[in-house]
C-alpha cells in the first residue's frame, strides 16, 4: 500500500481527516561506529541446514552514507508532506547524544549559497545533518586518537537522546491537561485523545533508529556482540574487562532510564517508533526493551530484513503520522513482545526474578536482603525459592508474526480487529478498506 | 523518616509560626503559599500569629504582581511562575522507603450537603469531576495499587466499586450519576466499617489507606454497643490510614481519626485547595505508619524529624519485606486465536507464562498452570524511579557561569540561555532557589539546564539527560 500524500488524504468518507495536525518528527540515529562497520559487512548467511541447495538471499551491506541518504530523502518527504511540518535529529554515538538539526541558535545559519534548483528547507536539512555528522565522526576519531578506546565500548546513548527529545517536546508542547483539568474540573477532560486537541496543536513522534545489534541497546553486552562480529579494531583485547566495567552504572541507567522515557512518552501522548537495522544473519533477537518502548507507547516496531528496500519501508511504515496511521492507512502486523526486565544485582535480562514486595527490585536470585531498601527478607523461604528458580528455561518467543495474509479477506479482519483495539470510539470501524491507490 | 510522608514537602515551613497556629490544615496549598510569601515580601499584611484564617485581612491576588521599570508585567509574572515551579520542584526530596503495593478505599460522603453550592456547580460535580482525574492519575503512579468506593449516605454505606485495580471500571462508574444522586445523612462508622471488613484479607506488607471525603458537618452512627471510637482502635489496631478532607470545616472526631491512624486531616478552603489536598494523596506514603500520638501536627513533624537521617525509633526496624517470584510474561500479537489456560476459551492475543508456557488472558495474575506470580515489568518500572531519583539541580550564580560555562544551551532542550551579560547584578539574589540566571546545573554531570527541563526532568522524566550519557 503506497501512501498517498498526506495532505490530501481521500476525503470522500465523512469519516476521514480532512486535515491533520502539522506534525513534527524528532530522529535519533544510532551512529555508534562499530555497530555500523558491522552493519557494512555482514556475515553470510548459513544456509538453511535441512534445505541445503536453497540459496538464501543475502543481506546487502549498508553503510552510513547510503543510509543517510535514504534518510534525508525520507525527512524530505515528512517536510514535503505537510506545511508546518518541521525534523528534528539527534544522533546517538557511544555514550554520547547530541542534536544535529535544527543547528544550535548561534551556528552559522544556512549553507553558504543557497542552490536555486531546490528547496531551501531541503537544502538546509541535509547540509546541516550532513555537518553534524561529519562533526560527530571527527569528535569520535579524537575521542580514539586520544587512547580513549574504552569509551567506543560504551552503547549508544539512546536513553540519552531520548531524554533530550522528550524534553524538547516538552518545550514546544507543555503538557496542558493538567492545567485543563484544573480550570474546568467537571469536564471529562481526561479522557482526551488526539481529537481534543486543536486542529493546529502539532502532532509529535519520536523515530528511534537502533543499528547496534543485541538484545538490548543500552546493554555493555549488545558491545561486545557488536565486536565479536568484526573486531579488526584495536579494542579486541580489552573487550572483556571494559564492558565488564561500564556495566553498573550505565545498566542502570539504560534499563530504568529507558522506561522513564517511554512513561513520559506515554504520558505527553508521544509514540516513540522503532526501526531496528541489524538484519536477523547479524543478531537474532530484536532489541526488547526498544521493542517494548515501542509497543507501550503504541509506536511502530520494525525490523529490517537486510535486503534493501529501506527507503520504501520507511515511507510505508513511518511517514503517516500517528493520526493516520490506524485510519485510513494500517500498522503494519506487530510481533510478540517479550516483557522481559533487568536484575538490579547482575544486571541480567530475566524472565522469571525474585522482586521486593516492599520496593519492588528486581533480582536475579535469592538474597536475604533488598539491595535497595535494605529490607530482611526472611530466611527460612530461601531455600524453596532457590529450588523454584533453578527448573526455568526461557520459554523462546514463539514465531508468531501472522502469516502474510493470502486472501484480501483475512487482512481485512485483522485490520478492523487492530482498529477496534485501538479506536474503540471510532464509530463506523467496519467499513475500513484499504485504500487502493490507481 | 518522616511519618508521615506528605508532610515532608511543608517541612521547610515549619519555622512559619502562625502557619500551624491559625490554620488547622496540613499544609497550605501551594497557590497559598506563593501569594503568602509575596505579600510578606511587600511588607504588606502579614497574619499576626493570633489570628485565624477567616480573620485575616482579604488578599487581592492583583496586589502580588507588580510592574517592572517598563511598565511591563511580563517579568513579574515569569518570576512568579519560576519561584512556584522552584518551589515544587524542590518539595520532591523524598525519603527512601515507600510502599509501592497500595489498596485504597475511598469513602465518598454522598449526603444531601453535597448538593451545597458553594463549589461552582455543586460540590458532588465538583467531587466527582476531581475524583475521575484523581483515580486516572493515582492508577498512573501506583500501577500495582487498588482501588474501591464506599459511599455513604441515609446514613447506611454501600460497596460502590469493589476493590481492583482496573481504572476504567471506576470511571465508568463514576461517571454515571443517577447511581451516585446524594440524599441523608452519611455515617462515618458505617463507612470505616465497611472500608475495614474490605481490607480485612489484605496482607500487612501493603499499605492499607481509606481517603473520606467528607461534606457533612455530623455524622449519625448507628445506636449499639460499638461506637465510632471503638472503629477507631480497629482502625489503629489494623494499621488502616485514614485521611479525611473536609469540605465543610474541622470536625473533632475526623480530625482524631485520621491523626490516630497516622493519616491526615485537612479542610479545603476552596476548589484549588481541595485539589492540592487530594493531589498530595497520591504518591505513595512511607511504609511505617505513624505511632499513634494524638498531639498534633508539630509533633509529627518533629518526630518525622528525629527519626528521618539516623532512622532511630520506628524507622529503625526494618519493615518486614518478602521476596516474591515473579515472572515476565511474552505478550502474543493479536494474530489467530488459542485457548487460553484460565478461561478455556478461545481469545486472541494474551500472555505467555514464561515458565510453563501457558496462555494467559490477563497480567498481572497468578499462572493458571504453575502458579507462578505474573506480571508485566513495565508495572514494576514505573516505580524505579523512586528507587533512582535525580538529585535536585543546583542553582548558578553568574559568577559560576563565568568561570566555568561548558556550553550556551540546554542540555535537555537544546534551548540558548538567556545571555548572562543582561542579567542585572541587582536581581542576582538568590531567593527561594531560582536561578538569577535560568541555569540549573546538575550536581552529578555538571550540565545546565533550563528552567522547564529542571522541572519535566523531576516532575515527570525522572531521568537526568546528561548522566545517562
Amino acid at each position: 500500500m503506497a501512501p498517498a500524500p498526506l495532505s490530501t488524504a481521500p476525503s470522500t468518507s465523512k469519516s476521514y481527516p480532512k486535515t491533520t495536525p502539522p506534525s513534527i518528527l524528532l530522529v535519533i540515529i544510532d551512529i555508534h561506529p562499530l555497530s555500523w562497520s558491522l552493519l557494512a559487512s555482514p556475515p553470510p548467511l548459513a544456509p538453511l541446514p535441512d534445505h541445503p541447495g536453497i540459496d538464501r538471499a543475502q543481506a546487502s551491506p549498508m553503510t552510513l552514507p547510503d543510509f543517510v541518504t535514504v534518510l534525508m530523502v525520507f525527512l524530505n518527504a515528512h517536510l514535503a508532506s505537510r506545511w508546518g511540518n518541521e525534523v528534528v535529529v539527534y544522533g546517538a554515538s557511544a555514550g554520547r547524544a547530541k542534536l544535529l538539526y535544527p543547528p544550535p541558535p548561534n551556528a552559522v545559519a544556512g549553507p553558504s549559497k543557497p542552490r536555486p534548483n531546490s528547496y531551501l528547507p531541503f537544502q538546509l536539512l541535509d547540509s546541516r545533518i550532513e555537518e553534524g555528522l561529519k562533526e560527530m565522526a571527527a569528535e569520535e576519531r579524537d575521542r580514539l586518537e586520544n587512547g580513549d578506546i574504552k569509551s567506543l565500548n560504551q552503547p549508544p546513548a539512546m536513553v540519552s537522546a531520548l531524554t533530550k527529545a522528550l524534553c524538547f517536546i516538552n518545550r514546544i508542547i507543555p503538557n496542558n491537561a493538567n492545567s485543563a483539568a484544573l480550570i474546568d474540573p467537571t469536564s471529562n477532560q481526561d479522557q482526551n485523545g488526539p481529537s481534543s486537541s486543536g486542529p493546529d496543536k502539532p502532532e509529535t513522534r519520536i523515530l528511534v533508529i537502533n543499528a547496534t545489534p543485541g538484545e538490548n541497546v543500552s546493554t555493555a553486552q549488545a558491545d561486545s556482540n557488536g565486536e565479536n562480529g568484526n573486531n579488526a579494531n584495536a579494542n579486541g583485547q580489552n573487550n572483556g574487562e571494559s564492558s565488564q566495567s561500564g556495566k553498573g552504572g550505565q545498566m542502570r541507567g539504560g534499563y530504568v532510564g529507558l522506561m522513564n522515557c517511554v512513561f513520559a512518552a506515554q504520558k505527553a501522548k508521544v509514540p516513540i517508533d522503532v526501526l531496528s537495522l541489524p538484519p536477523p544473519n547479524i543478531d537474532a533477537s530484536p532489541p526488547i526493551f526498544l521493542q517494548q518502548a515501542a509497543h507501550l507507547t503504541e509506536g511502530i516496531y520494525w525490523q529490517w530484513n537486510g535486503r534493501g528496500g529501506l527507503l520504501q519501508y520507511l515511507h510505508a511504515l513511518y511517514l503517516p503520522p500517528p493520526s493516520l496511521r490506524h485510519h485510513p492507512f494500517v500498522v503494519p502486523p506487530q510481533d510478540a513482545v517479550g516483557f522481559r526486565a533487568v536484575c538490579f544485582c547482575h544486571h541480567k535480562t530475566l524472565d522469571v526474578g525474585f522482586v521486593c514486595s516492599v520496593c519492588l527490585s528486581i533480582f536475579c536470585e535469592p538474597r536475604p536482603v533488598c539491595l535497595m531498601c535494605k529490607t530482611r527478607f526472611p530466611i527460612k523461604s530461601i531455600p524453596t525459592l532457590k529450588s523454584l528458580a533453578t527448573y526455568i528455561e526461557p520459554i523462546p518467543i514463539p514465531d508468531t508474526v501472522p502469516p502474510l495474509p493470502v486472501q484480501k479477506g483475512s487482512w481485512n479482519n485483522q485490520a478492523a480487529d487492530h482498529k477496534k483495539e485501538k479506536h474503540k470510539n471510532a464509530t463506523n470501524g467496519d467499513r475500513s478498506e484499504p485504500i487502493e491507490i490507481d | 523518616m518522616p511519618s508521615d510522608v506528605n508532610y515532608a514537602p511543608e517541612a521547610d515551613e515549619i519555622d512559619d509560626d502562625d502557619f500551624i497556629d491559625d490554620d488547622d490544615l496540613p499544609g497550605p496549598s501551594s497557590r497559598g503559599k506563593k501569594g503568602w510569601a509575596a505579600g510578606s515580601k511587600k511588607g504588606g499584611k502579614g497574619k499576626d500569629p493570633g489570628r485565624h484564617a477567616w480573620e485575616a485581612e482579604y488578599k487581592k491576588s492583583w496586589d502580588i504582581v507588580q510592574e517592572d521599570e517598563s511598565g511591563s508585567l511580563e517579568s513579574a509574572v515569569e518570576s512568579l511562575l519560576a519561584r512556584g515551579r522552584r518551589k515544587r520542584a524542590l518539595m520532591v526530596d523524598t525519603p527512601l522507603r515507600r510502599s509501592i503495593i497500595r489498596h485504597m478505599f475511598i469513602i465518598l460522603d454522598l449526603s444531601e450537603s453535597m448538593l451545597d453550592k458553594d463549589y461552582r456547580p455543586t460540590r458532588f460535580e465538583v467531587i466527582l469531576g476531581y475524583l475521575r482525574s484523581y483515580v486516572v492519575e493515582w492508577f498512573d503512579q501506583n500501577p500495582l495499587g487498588q482501588i474501591g468506593i464506599i459511599i455513604m449516605r441515609d446514613r447506611l454505606s454501600e460497596v460502590l466499586v469493589p476493590m481492583g485495580g482496573n481504572p476504567q471500571e471506576i470511571l465508568s462508574v463514576l461517571s454515571d450519576k443517577r447511581r451516585l444522586e446524594p440524599s441523608g445523612e452519611p455515617s462515618l462508622q458505617n463507612g470505616l466499617v465497611m472500608a475495614k471488613g474490605g481490607m480485612s484479607h489484605l496482607p500487612t506488607t501493603s499499605s492499607l489507606e481509606t481517603l473520606i471525603i467528607f461534606s457533612s458537618i455530623s455524622t449519625a452512627d448507628p445506636d449499639g454497643p460499638t461506637t465510632i471510637h471503638n472503629v477507631l482502635e480497629d482502625l489503629v489496631e489494623n494499621k488502616i490510614r485514614t485521611m479525611i478532607l473536609s469540605l465543610a470545616g474541622e470536625i473533632k472526631i475526623c480530625r482524631s481519626i485520621s491523626e490516630r491512624t497516622g493519616g491526615k486531616f485537612g479542610v479545603a478552603l476552596d476548589q484549588d485547595h481541595l485539589k492540592d489536598l487530594m493531589w498530595e494523596t497520591i504518591p505513595p506514603p512511607a511504609t511505617t505508619i505513624a505511632p499513634p500520638i494524638t498531639v498534633g501536627v508539630r509533633n509529627a513533624l518533629a518526630a518525622a524529624g528525629k527519626n528521618g537521617p539516623g532512622g532511630s525509633g520506628l524507622g529503625n526496624k526494618a519493615p518486614n519485606g518478602d521476596l516474591m517470584v515473579m515472572g515476565f510474561p511474552i505478550q502474543l500479537p493479536l494474530g489467530g486465536e488459542t485457548l487460553c489456560s484460565c478461561h478455556g476459551l478461545l481469545k486472541r492475543g494474551g500472555y505467555l507464562c514464561p515458565r510453563c508456557g501457558s496462555k494467559l488472558c490477563d497480567v498481572p495474575t497468578d499462572c493458571e498452570v504453575c502458579g507462578l506470580m505474573v506480571v508485566s515489568s513495565p508495572h514494576l518500572a514505573r516505580s524505579f524511579w523512586f528507587l533512582f531519583p535525580v538529585a535536585n539541580y543546583g542553582v548558578l550564580h553568574i559568577e559560576e557561569i563565568m568561570e566555568s560555562s561548558k556550553s550556551e544551551t540546554c542540555c535537555g532542550c537544546d534551548i540558548e540561555f538567556p545571555d548572562i551579560s543582561t542579567v542585572d547584578e541587582g536581581v542576582a539574589q538568590v531567593e527561594d532557589g531560582v536561578s538569577p540566571t535560568g541555569r540549573y546545573r546538575c550536581a552529578k554531570c555538571q550540565n545546565d539546564f533550563c528552567a522547564d527541563c529542571d522541572l519535566y526532568i523531576h516532575d515527570t522524566l525522572h531521568t537526568c539527560p546528561g548522566c545517562s550519557q
